[in-house]
């Protein structure tokens, strides 16, 4: 039982890890985005 | 201590992953290890992916110290070579699970210190094996591996982030 709490940690530190990236690229993408021009507001703000 | 078995079953299975996919398709390696001026070759690369593979069955399914602490010397070598490849600041794929992936950043270092140190810390405790964690009950057992197989995938995602793997220097 110890070893299985353990396991869904380790599981979900790095499931935030991806999720974080996951953030990161789709900041990117929205600011290459905006920067040239090609959208405004692609994010549906 | 719970943390530390599972981090060294991740490890494990990780390795293992890595392994078979290098077995399979050692390309990626060679060229990260020709760019750093290594020596290598398709066979020196299925060579070391075996024994990777062998290391990452053993430490799941045998109790003794000796797979745990190869495969955290294993680890220790990643990180140098990602430290490595870091300084040098080339564009160099890390390899790691066939062609292409990531660059190795500081995600590639930090991951495989930490886990080269959870398998020390899972060899000098004696904690049980994954196989061991089934025979003592099997329910809870193999729930814990499954956990630990989608934490691995989760871990290779990480290391695979080709867009972020240098965000620090990237954002810097």
């Amino acid at each position: 039982m110890p070893e299985l709490v353990g396991a869904i940690v380790v599981a979900t530190g790095f499931l935030v890890l991806v999720v974080r990236d996951v953030l990161v690229v789709h900041g990117r993408v929205v600011r290459r985005l905006e920067e040239s021009g090609v959208a405004e507001g692609v994010d549906g703000t | 201590m719970t943390i530390v078995a599972a981090l060294a079953y991740t490890g494990a299975m990780l390795a293992m992953a890595a392994g078979l996919t290098k077995l399979v398709s050692p390309r990626g390696a060679v060229t990260a290890m020709r760019a750093m001026l290594l020596p290598s070759s398709s066979t020196l690369v299925r060579a070391g992916a075996v024994v990777e593979l062998t290391c990452g069955a053993l430490v799941l399914a045998w109790d003794s110290w000796l797979p745990r602490l190869l495969l955290a010397s294993a680890y220790v070598g990643f990180a140098i070579f990602s430290l490595a490849v870091l300084r040098s600041e080339r564009d160099v794929p890390c390899g790691c699970f066939g062609p292409g992936g990531a660059t190795p950043g500081w995600r590639h270092v930090s991951l495989d210190v930490v886990l080269a140190i959870a398998l020390v810390a899972f060899g000098a405790e004696r904690l049980p094996s994954a196989l061991g964690l089934v025979r003592e009950s099997a329910p809870l057992g193999v729930a814990t591996v499954a956990v630990v197989a989608v934490a691995s995938l989760l871990a290779a995602t990480f290391l695979s982030g080709s867009e972020t793997a240098r965000a620090g220097r990237d954002d810097a």
